[in-house]
């Protein structure tokens, strides 16, 4: 038997500003009720405790700013794009505004699975002591090692994993002219296994620069904002 | 009110932020500044019903702006200390100091060091005397108003009892003064004084400076009047028509998950049924109610400009509202398409109240509260608690029947002459609702049962016939608790016990006089605060505080006032005559019944001082046409 036609959403939001520090859970929260306020056709599920059939690409930690974040809405029945826009836009406030909409109808039940990759812009504090030479070095070395392993907190205990394979790409990017220091520009993997995040980045560039200047400069980072998902 | 880089450092950085869906902001030049605060956390301020009223009341005017002031928790208040940032209102980040008015709504006693940390940490001088022209005025009100001595010291006024009208006319007193008492910057501090004492002129409005505390023959301070200017006693606002009061229909959503995250309406305010212990119950009379196709309406509107996903009815007794199953089939019939849940929070003991408890909660049965309050008939009669053990096990075995496994049982323990007997007693009757449970459910259903007994301490409050009673002594209070751990030792009740230190303070100062300002200034800077979470609370510190001003905290909890003493907070007139409450303890040691004057005549509490017609509603009501 073929499994049923489903329609759906696939909504980018842009989670900025103070919005930033809502957790996961508040910003799904928020977009809950963003999506009742709007009165979508939203499917539910069924059961004793049924809830709206909303899903998320990925979760972004408390603090970071998003310029494409992705989601899933199924809807009972096939609207247009543009019907899903107007009626949600008004209904979110500007630091959580709908980017675009694109709406799919289809057997397939996941539309965000496929992702593999997140881009990142860390902004860095400006430090007159972090020059362009000091930061482009301590990328070309990470770069260049073949891997880099880090220790991460999981459920069961403390584990090594090495992220060098998950960093696609890394760049170092002189100041702007309306000030703020460096910024740094990644790509990093985004299915489970692979996973890096751009705080263990940022760790790894942190002691290749502490190595270098005999532990005189630091790194201070001023705002991590996920620029994409593909 | 903090700069990104220390979010960063705090847990749950969302309280801070504002910008919350439905905020109202207000242009800069708006004649008045008014400052909301809940001192306690964002989570716990956000749910509380009274605030979002009253933010409506000041946001609705075009004369005023409102801002939401909460107590950031400790890690922030570290970092904004260390870094000399103000607390804030969270609309537009203005500094606490720079609003004409700061409203502080006073729920609990324990929130009283709060209130001074909110204070300071918002650049105003904690005690009203060493203010200046140019401060806020610090109103305070809610429920510990009602006995406003023990912070006196602190507040410039309080406002007694329903806010709605009494903040509008406030508001209005306020903008009708001439510019140079009007303007807060530089209002010179006789001005101020007289800002204070015109206030003192409104219905409702007690200012502290205006009164002397003076000893009485028992040693308590009363305060008395400086000059006619004050009134001898500051009577209760008392709105006498809900149907005609503001609703917030478009209330500001938290960003983080708050206590009570719900869409709510008010379906009854006051309750009649006479508890002796229930403050609330004496303080918020009469019963009164919003009309039905209102409360629709309004239900509605909050869904459509919330998106919420349930709707909670707020009432001290839910199933009392008179037309309560047409209410619950009307929001069911509304809210069920729209998948919006419908909850009551609390359910009176009787099968009437279950049946209620079964139409709201038709598939999902998360849990059902009842509260029978004491284990002995002869404790129930002693408090006016109108529930036997019958009804008890009737409701139970019509909760198990509809096929409710989760039940939440709430008792007290220290109540006025209780015995060990009457502590036991709570153990015989958890014992017979579980063999109800054995009866009436399956095998299956029984393995899952799960029975959850709230037990409190008795606080004696102010303005109740158990006002002149002491708090059970510490001894006692601990021999009880232990009777009843022992007593019940069933794997699917879980018991909680309230802290009995947490008892003796909150005893301690809901009865105090003006002498405990000082106990509670020199508690709160030897570092008490958040003194109602566990995690804060330092017993230690309080015995100190209580110690350095001479006075003993367990003997101030516990202490005996003769019925013809004068009381601290006889000041304040909450409409209850004083031969009412002094009759009602007489009938309470008598174990005789006062019925609900509702349904019974009237029991001339005093009532009818304040509201002529009293009572607005009675029972059973005759339904015009039906
Ligand atoms: S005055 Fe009479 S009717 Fe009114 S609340 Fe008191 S007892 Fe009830």
């Amino acid at each position: 038997m073929q499994p049923p036609v489903r329609h759906f959403a696939i909504v980018a939001l842009r989670k900025a500003g103070a919005l930033r520090f809502l957790s996961h859970l508040d910003y799904a929260r928020a977009l809950d009720r963003a999506i009742r306020r709007a009165r979508l056709p939203v499917k539910y599920s069924e059961g004793f405790n049924p809830s709206a059939q909303i899903s998320f690409a990925s979760a972004l930690p408390v603090g970071v700013g998003g310029e494409r974040e992705l989601c899933q809405i199924e809807l009972e029945r096939p609207l247009n794009a543009d019907e899903v826009l107007r009626a949600l836009a008004p209904q979110l406030p500007d630091d959580l505004a709908v980017v675009d909409v694109r709406v799919v109808s289809g057997r397939q039940r996941r539309h965000l699975s496929g992702l593999e990759r997140a881009d990142y812009e860390i902004e860095l504090s400006p430090d007159p002591d972090l020059g362009m030479n000091l930061l482009e070095d301590a990328v070309g070395a990470f770069l260049d090692a073949g891997t880099w392993p880090v220790l991460r907190e999981t459920r069961s205990g403390t584990r090594e994993v090495d992220i060098r394979p998950g960093v696609h790409e890394l760049h170092a990017i002189t100041p702007g002219s309306g000030g703020g220091g460096p910024r740094l520009q990644m790509s990093l993997a985004l299915q489970q296994d692979s996973l890096v995040k751009p705080s263990e980045v940022v760790e790894a560039l942190r002691r290749l620069i502490a190595d270098r200047t005999q532990g005189r400069v630091g790194v201070d980072v001023a705002r991590v904002t996920r620029l994409g998902m593909h | 009110m903090l700069p990104d880089h220390l979010l960063h450092q705090v847990q749950a950085p969302a309280r801070y932020i504002g910008g919350e869906v439905n905020q109202v902001l207000k242009p800069d030049d708006v004649p008045f500044r008014v400052a909301l605060c809940y001192p306690d956390t964002y989570e716990v301020g956000m749910s509380h019903a009274g605030l979002r009223v009253l933010y409506e009341v000041v946001s609705r005017r075009s004369d005023a702006a409102c801002e939401r002031v909460f107590l950031p928790w400790t890690d922030a208040i570290a970092l904004m200390r260390a870094h000399d940032l103000p607390l804030a209102g969270l609309e537009s980040g203005t500094p606490l100091a720079e609003f004409d008015l700061v409203g502080i709504t006073l729920q609990h006693e324990l929130t009283f060091t709060n209130v001074l940390e909110v204070l300071d940490l918002g650049g105003i001088p904690v005690r009203a005397a060493d203010r200046h022209g140019p401060h806020p005025l610090v109103i305070g009100g809610g429920p510990c108003a009602f006995n406003p001595e023990p912070l006196a010291h602190f507040f410039d006024c309080f406002v007694i009892g329903d806010g709605e009208e009494a903040l509008d006319e406030l508001l209005d007193a306020l903008a009708a003064l001439p510019e140079s008492l009007r303007t807060r910057a530089g209002r010179t501090d006789e001005a101020r004084r007289d800002v204070l004492e015109r206030l003192a002129q409104l219905d409702g409005v007690y200012v502290p400076a205006g009164y002397d505390a003076c000893e009485s023959a028992e040693g308590l301070l009363i305060p008395e009047p400086r000059d006619d200017r004050f009134p001898a006693r500051v009577t209760r606002r008392v709105v006498r028509d809900l149907n005609a009061q503001p609703w917030p229909l478009a209330p500001v959503i938290p960003h983080t998950e708050a206590v009570h995250d719900r869409a709510e309406i008010e379906i009854t305010r006051g309750c009649t049924r006479g508890c002796r212990f229930c403050q609330a119950g004496m303080i918020y009379r009469p019963a009164r109610e919003r009309d039905l196709d209102l409360l629709v309406e309004q239900a509605e509107r909050i869904i459509d400009h919330t998106g919420y996903d349930e709707l909670s009815l707020l009432s001290l007794n839910c199933p009392d509202y008179t037309r309560i199953g047409e209410l619950i089939d009307a929001l069911h019939q509304r809210l069920a398409p729209r998948r919006v849940s419908v909850g009551m929070p609390s359910a009176r003991v009787d099968t009437f109240s279950v049946g209620l408890a079964e139409r709201l909660q038709r598939v999902r049965k998360s849990g059902l509260t009842l509260a029978p309050e004491a284990g002995s008939q002869r404790m129930r009669d002693i408090i006016n608690k109108d529930v036997t053990a019958e009804d008890l096990l009737a409701a139970a075995r019509a909760a198990f029947r509809s096929g409710w496994q989760r039940l939440k049982l709430y008792f007290m323990i220290g109540l006025p002459r209780e015995t060990d007997e009457d502590v036991l007693a709570i153990g015989h009757l958890i014992a017979s609702v579980l063999s109800a449970a054995r009866e009436e459910l399956s095998r299956a259903a029984w393995g899952r049962l799960k029975l959850n007994v709230s037990v409190n301490t008795f606080i004696p409050k102010p303005h109740t016939p158990f006002q002149w009673l002491g708090l059970a002594d510490r001894q006692t209070l601990e021999r009880r608790y232990a009777l009843l751990r022992a007593a019940i030792t069933d794997r699917r009740v879980s018991l909680s016990l309230s802290g009995i230190d947490a008892g003796i303070l909150e005893a301690a100062l809901a009865r105090g006089d003006r002498r405990l300002g000082a106990v509670i200034e020199s508690a709160w800077r030897a570092g008490a605060i958040f003194d109602g979470w566990r995690e804060c609370f330092e017993p230690g510190r309080w015995h100190a505080a209580f110690a350095e001003h001479g006075l003993e905290l367990n003997a101030c909890a516990s202490r005996l006032l003769p019925v013809e003493a004068r009381l601290p907070w006889d000041i304040i007139h909450a409409g209850i005559a004083r031969e009412f409450l002094a009759a009602e303890l007489d009938r309470a040691r008598r174990g005789e019944p006062t019925p609900d004057c509702r349904a019974a005549r009237c029991a001339d509490c005093g009532m009818r001082a304040l509201v002529p017609d009293c009572p607005p509603i009675t029972w059973p009501r005759a339904e015009a046409g039906a």
